[in-house]
């Protein structure tokens, strides 16, 4: 019987809104037994994300009969 | 005669998005987020569906929007202590994503009625590689990401006023079909799940569990929204169930592989408050508060060319929590000022197992 541990240490995501931009743990656990007739293998693999975003929104919206102006400026920040 | 058809298609949603009272997504500009809720909206009655029964006369809305997601640098190492060895993975890529909506409102009976259909599609593809000493020397690998979602809804809106409060209720039908797949052309390796188990060079899990899902599901809201003082409120729950699904998990190695078909399973439910304190004719704070958890399970059994029997269950759970406010001001007509902080808490939790049984018997 063997056991491997793999553990992801590092996964970045540089887009935050494909909200995977936290740190993600990966662990498996392995028992696998090859060179008998009869065999079965599985594993669990569990992937966990928090993620925590700040966005700060400001809207202007002007509108007369000759100009209409519209600006919505986000700043979002996410770990 | 395709060409003609197309041709009749698109000169007709002209028409709709052209002659008719437009809708202008006023408050909603395309962010990184939607500000839901910060300044109010015409379009407020697609969260809330008891806001339809304010409006007036026939309405006719059409909407587009386009996404561009550019991702660099997406990496991950598999780290196996034990051997002491290390698999940095990285990968860039984009996702296309259009979103479009068609819909109108009227007056029926004592409320309104709204229709909206809603077509959305995305397709991301991601291109990476991996550098890794190994534990039998340095190689080499490049790999691929694919996702893919097509998604239609249909949904019919209705809002009327029962005494000082508006109520409101939505029912709708969608049909999704979203793909997961990745490989590593090289090996010849399509959607491997065995890598992270004992091939860690050619584990690509962390970033995309592989699924073929194509399923219907039936979603339902209801609302209401009122006044009490100085103080309005909308209030909606939510809540959908998958149905008549079917899923499939396909891994090939070269001319061999296995074969994994089931079905989708899951429920999605959420609330979502909105408040606004007037604190005078032109200003007023809004705040927002809204929660949701949503379960996704796919599964699957097949046969694998061993010949062996394989069975395998994919468990996605999300959470999210948004509270946000900020203050509204309309110092003159046609003018409006408005400012919001939003917090997000996003978690995200995903589960797999697999299991592959050689019986020679």
């Amino acid at each position: 019987m063997r056991w491997i541990c793999v553990s992801v240490a590092d996964y970045a995501q540089s887009a935050a809104t494909l909200n995977n931009c936290g740190p993600v743990r990966m662990i498996f656990d392995s028992p696998f037994m090859p060179g008998l007739s009869w065999y079965t293998r599985s594993f669990g693999a569990i992937r966990s994300a928090v993620t925590h975003c700040f966005m700060l929104q400001v809207l202007i919206d002007y509108r007369s009969y000759l100009l209409s102006l519209m600006d919505r400026t986000d700043l979002e920040i996410c770990f | 005669m395709q060409k003609r058809v197309g041709f009749i298609a698109v000169v007709s949603m002209l028409a709709v998005l052209l002659a008719l009272p437009s809708w202008g997504w006023q408050g909603r500009m395309a962010g990184l987020g939607d500000a839901a809720g910060l300044v109010a909206d015409e379009s407020d009655f697609l969260i809330h569906p008891a806001a339809i029964a304010t409006g007036k006369g026939f309405n006719a809305y059409g909407h587009y929007r386009l996404t561009y997601e550019k991702t660099k640098n997406w990496e991950y190492s598999a780290i196996v202590p034990m051997m002491g060895r290390i698999y940095p993975f990285t990968a860039d890529g984009r996702l296309w994503k259009h979103e479009g909506q068609l819909g109108a409102a009227l007056g029926l009976g004592p409320g309104r009625l709204g229709v909206f259909f809603d077509y959305t599609t995305a397709s991301g593809k991601y291109t990476g590689a991996e550098v890794y000493e190994g534990q039998f020397g340095p190689g080499y690998e490049n790999f691929e990401l694919e996702n893919k979602l097509d998604n239609f809804a249909l949904k019919a809106i209705y809002g009327l006023p029962v005494g000082p409060v508006n109520v409101g209720a939505e029912l709708g039908l969608a049909y999704v079909k979203e793909e997961q797949k990745n490989l590593m052309p090289t090996e010849m390796l399509v959607n491997y799940p065995w890598g992270a188990e004992d091939y860690p060079e050619y584990n690509l899990l962390p970033y995309m569990i592989p699924f073929d899902s194509k399923y219907w599901e039936a979603n339902a809201k209801v609302s209401a929204a009122g006044k009490t003082g100085p103080v309005s409120y909308m209030f909606t729950l939510r809540g959908g169930l998958p149905f008549a699904t079917d899923n499939e998990y396909v891994h090939l190695v070269e001319y061999n592989g296995f074969w994994a078909e089931g079905k989708v399973k899951g429920f999605n439910v959420a609330g979502n408050l909105w408040m606004r304190f007037a604190v005078s004719d032109n200003i007023s704070l809004p705040f927002v508060v809204s929660t949701g958890f949503k379960k996704i399970t796919r599964d699957g059994a097949g046969f694998s060319s061993a010949p062996s029997t394989i069975e395998y269950e994919h468990e996605a759970k999300d959470i999210f929590v948004t509270v946000g406010g900020g203050a509204e001001m309309t110092p003159a007509s046609g003018t409006r000022l408005a400012a919001g902080l939003y917090y997000n808490y996003l978690k995200s939790d995903q589960n797999m197992q697999f299991m592959d049984t050689f019986d020679p018997s």
